[in-house]
C-alpha cells in the first residue's frame, strides 16, 4: 500500500490562498464589469440581425415591386379585373331575359311557341360585392340545327350569355329541314348580396354548389 | 559537498547554519541555544546567521531532536481511516502530548521483496511499515513564527535523521539493493538496514562517536549484527554497500578499516575518505540534509499569513480587478458604440418596410382579384352542358350517309347525347357509315363513351328497306377543374369507349 497521511497543512485553499485572493477578487470584478456589457452585446447581436432581415426584406420587396411595376402590372390586373367582370352580366329581370329571348328568335326567325321562366339558383360563386345566379328558362319551338345554335349565339352578343342544362330536338323524317326542340337554358347574371340577415328567410332560390 | 540550498540545522540545545559564502567557500556557524523555547531558538538562529554574515536567504529547515519525534512503525492492514487515526495516535503518544496537539506527517513504505516471505511467515499477516515524524503543534508553530520574525524565509522543512537517510540512498552504486547507512550525529549514532526507500532495521547508539572511542567498538559490533540478521533472514544473503555519514576526516579511514572486518566484501563509503564523494564532518552531514529521496517528508507547518500579505494579496487584487475593469470597460464601450452605429444604420435602411409590404399586399390583392373574377366567369360558364359541341360532333360524324332524326341531351354527370337517326338500306354499306361515325365521334377528345345501336338488319345481315334506323349514345366528360394530382400521359388514357354491335 502506498500512501501518506499528515495534518500538517490546511489544503491547497489556505497554501495557496495568498494567489488564489487576489485572482478571485479580480475574476468577480471582471466578472461584474463584462456581464451587463456582454448581454448588451448579445442583445445587439439579435437585433442587428432582424434588422440585416428587414433589409433585405426591403430590397425583396424594392426589385419585385419594381418589376411589377415595369411592366404595367397594376394597369393589366385592373384591366383585367374590368374584362373578366364583363363576361359575367349585371342584373337581369325575369322581364328582360324573356325580352332579350323574344328578340333574338324574332331576329333569327325561329319559331318559338313558348318562353316559360322557371326556378332562379344561386351559384356558390359569391364574391365581396355580389352574387352570381342561373334564372333558368325553357325555350320550345321549332327550326333548323343552324339557327337555334346561332339563337345561343346571338342571346351572348345581346348581353345575356345563357347555358344549355337540357336539350331535345327531333323530326319526323330526314326531309324535313326543321327540327322540334326544346331547350332549357340558364342565364347566368351578378346580382347585389342581400342584406346581412335577409337570406334566412328566403325560399325561392336554390342553391347549387 | 556543499548544495544548493542554505541549511538550518535546529535541536533545543544548539542552532548550526551552513551556508556557501560569497567568496564560493561553505561554513559552517554554530550557537548554542540559552533559553529552551521555540523563541530562544529562534533568537541563536538568528545570531548564527549575524555571525555567518549571510545574507537571509530562504533555507532548508531540519529539525533535529526536541523538535521531531522520528519513528518506524508496523501496521496491520487497516481501513483508510482507521491508518490514519492510528498514526496520529501513536504520534502523540511518542511526544506524550494530546492528539490535538500533535503534527505528524507519515509515509507508507513497501516491504522489500526479500524479506517479503519471511515477514508473512512469521507474522502470518502483510502488515505495513510506516515512516513516521511527530511534531508538538504549538512549538513548531511558535518557531516557525518566530523565524519569520526575524526574516529567515523557509524553503522546505525536514527531518534531519530522515533526510541524512536520502543522502544514504543517493551515495549507493545499487540503490534498490539493502545497504547499511551509518550516521554519526553529536548525540547518537543510528545504524539502519535500507532497502530502497525502506528501512527494514535501526538502532541507535547513545553518545558521541568522536568523544567516547568504546562507540567505535560498539558501533562495528552492531554493523556485524545487523550483517547476521540480514542472513538469516534472507538465508544466507550479505549486505554489500556501507555508507558512513558524518564522520571526521582524521578518523574516517579507521572508522572504514574497522568496518571492514564487520563487513568483508562490502563496498564502503566513508564520508572524508580521501576516495569517497561524501563530505565528512559536520559540516557534510548538514549538506546531507538537503539531499531529497524516498525517505523525504515534507513538515511545512502552517502558520497564520502575516497580515501584510494578506493586505497586500487583497490590493493586488483590487487593483488587478479594478485595472482590468477599466481596460474591459473601454474595450465593450468602444465595441457596443460600434455596434449600436451599425445596427441603427440597418434600421435605417428599412425603416419603409412596412410601406411596402402595404403596396405589395395592395398589388397582390389587385391581381388575385383578376384571377378571382375570371374564375367566377369560368365555373358561371361550366354550369351549362357541352350542346353546341355534342350537337356539330353528331352531325359531322353521321355526314351524309345518315340522317339525324332526334337528339337529346341530359345532364349525366357531364353530358349524355342520345342520337337517332336513319342510314342506307344496304347493311355493308350502313355497317361502313355507323362504323365511321362512332370511329369519328370517339376521336373527340372530350368524349369518354360512344355506343351504337346499329339497324336490325345489319345483325340479320338481310336487306330491309322498312327498318333501317338506328341510335347512337354520346357521353362527353364533364367539364370538371383541373387536378394536378391525376396527369394522363398522352396517348396512354383509356380513350373513349366505342360499344354497340358493329
Amino acid at each position: 500500500m502506498k500512501a501518506n497521511y499528515h495534518n500538517m497543512r490546511g489544503g491547497i485553499l489556505s497554501r495557496g490562498a495568498l494567489l488564489i485572493l487576489p485572482a478571485s477578487l479580480a475574476a468577480i470584478s471582471l466578472a461584474g464589469v463584462t456581464i451587463q456589457p456582454s448581454m448588451d452585446l448579445r442583445a445587439l447581436d439579435i437585433e442587428e440581425r432582424d434588422a440585416l432581415q428587414r433589409v433585405e426584406r426591403c430590397e425583396t420587396l424594392r426589385h419585385d415591386l419594381a418589376s411589377f411595376h415595369g411592366v404595367q402590372g397594376p394597369r393589366l390586373a385592373d384591366l383585367g379585373q374590368a374584362l373578366a367582370r364583363d363576361l359575367i352580366p349585371g342584373d337581369a329581370t325575369p322581364l328582360r331575359l324573356f325580352a332579350v329571348t323574344r328578340l333574338a328568335a324574332d331576329g333569327l326567325g325561329l319559331d318559338l311557341d313558348g318562353v316559360s321562366p322557371g326556378s332562379t339558383t344561386i351559384l356558390d360563386l359569391d364574391s365581396e360585392l355580389d352574387r352570381i345566379v342561373l334564372d333558368e328558362t325553357t325555350v320550345t319551338g321549332r327550326s333548323d340545327v343552324a339557327r337555334i345554335l346561332a339563337f345561343l349565339h346571338l342571346l351572348e352578343d345581346l348581353g345575356h350569355p345563357a347555358v344549355v342544362l337540357d336539350a331535345a330536338l327531333s323530326r319526323s323524317t330526314p326531309d324535313e329541314s326543321e327540327f322540334d326542340f326544346v331547350l332549357r337554358l340558364g342565364f347566368y347574371h351578378r346580382t347585389h348580396l342581400p342584406p346581412e340577415g335577409a337570406e334566412a328567410g328566403s325560399t325561392d332560390m336554390e342553391t347549387m354548389p | 559537498m556543499p548544495g544548493p540550498d542554505s541549511i538550518l540545522h535546529l535541536t533545543t540545545t544548539s542552532v548550526e547554519w551552513a551556508s556557501v559564502g560569497p567568496d564560493g567557500l561553505p561554513s559552517r556557524v554554530q550557537v548554542p541555544v540559552r533559553e529552551e523555547t521555540p523563541a530562544g531558538v529562534a533568537q541563536a538562529a538568528r545570531e548564527a546567521l549575524d555571525t555567518s554574515g549571510a545574507r537571509r536567504s530562504a533555507a532548508v529547515i531540519v529539525l533535529g531532536t526536541g523538535f521531531v519525534h522520528e519513528s518506524v512503525l508496523d501496521l496491520p492492514p487497516l481501513a483508510r481511516r482507521e491508518v490514519r487515526a492510528v498514526l496520529h495516535r501513536k504520534a502523540a503518544r511518542n511526544l506524550e502530548l494530546p492528539p490535538a496537539e500533535v503534527l505528524f506527517a507519515s509515509r507508507a513504505m513497501e516491504t522489500p521483496d526479500a524479506l517479503a516471505s519471511s515477514t508473512e511467515e512469521r507474522d502470518g499477516r502483510t502488515s505495513t511499515r510506516w515512516q513516521s515524524a511527530a511534531l508538538s503543534k504549538r512549538s513548531s508553530v511558535e518557531l516557525f513564527l518566530e523565524l519569520r520574525r526575524l526574516g529567515i524565509g523557509v524553503k522546505r522543512v525536514v527531518s534531519g535523521r530522515f533526510a541524512r537517510m536520502n543522502q544514504v540512498v543517493g551515495a549507493l552504486e545499487k540503490p534498490d539493493e539493502p545497504a547499511i547507512g551509518v550516521d554519526l550525529g553529536p548525540e547518537s549514532v543510528y545504524v539502519d538496514v535500507i532497502v530502497g526507500g525502506t528501512i527494514v532495521n535501526q538502532s541507535r547508539i547513545a553518545g558521541n562517536f568522536a568523544e567516547l572511542p568504546s562507540i567505535g567498538l560498539a558501533l562495528v559490533q552492531e554493523v556485524r549484527n545487523l550483517q547476521g540478521w540480514w542472513r538469516k533472514e534472507t538465508r544466507g544473503q550479505s549486505i554489500e554497500q556501507v555508507v558512513v555519514l558524518g564522520a571526521e576526516e582524521d578518523r574516517a579511514m579507521l572508522l572504514r578499516q574497522a568496518l571492514g572486518t564487520a563487513a568483508p566484501g562490502a563496498r564502503l563509503m566513508v564520508a572524508g575518505c580521501d576516495d569517497s564523494e561524501l563530505e565528512g564532518g559536520r559540516l557534510g552531514s548538514l549538506w546531507a540534509c538537503g539531499a531529497r529521496g524516498p525517505f523525504d517528508l515534507d513538515l511545512s507547518v502552517r502558520i497564520p499569513r502575516r497580515p501584510t500579505r494578506v493586505l497586500a494579496a487583497l490590493a493586488a487584487g483590487v487593483l488587478m480587478g479594478l485595472g482590468g475593469a477599466v481596460w474591459l470597460q473601454g474595450v465593450f464601450d468602444e465595441r457596443l458604440t460600434e455596434r449600436r452605429v451599425e445596427t441603427a444604420l440597418l434600421n435605417e435602411k428599412s425603416l419603409d418596410l412596412i410601406l411596402l409590404e402595404e403596396e405589395q399586399l395592395r398589388e397582390q390583392a389587385r391581381v388575385e382579384g383578376f384571377v378571382r373574377e375570371m374564375e367566377r366567369g369560368f365555373a358561371a360558364r361550366d354550369q351549362g352542358l357541352p350542346f353546341e359541341d355534342l350537337l356539330s360532333l353528331s352531325l359531322e360524324s353521321l355526314g351524309r350517309d345518315a340522317a339525324l332524326l332526334s337528339f337529346n341531351l341530359v345532364d349525366d354527370g357531364g353530358g349524355r347525347a342520345t342520337v337517332t337517326g336513319v342510314t342506307s338500306n344496304d347493311p355493308q354499306r350502313a355497317q361502313q357509315v355507323l362504323e365511321r361515325a362512332a370511329a369519328h365521334a370517339g376521336a373527340h377528345p372530350d368524349v369518354t363513351q360512344v355506343e351504337m345501336d346499329p339497324p336490325s338488319y345489319i345483325r340479320a345481315g338481310e336487306m330491309d328497306s322498312q327498318h333501317h334506323d338506328f341510335s347512337m349514345n354520346l357521353v362527353m366528360a364533364p367539364r370538371i377543374e383541373e387536378d394536378e394530382s391525376v396527369v394522363e400521359a398522352p396517348g396512354e388514357g383509356p380513350g373513349p369507349e366505342v360499344g354497340g354491335e358493329l
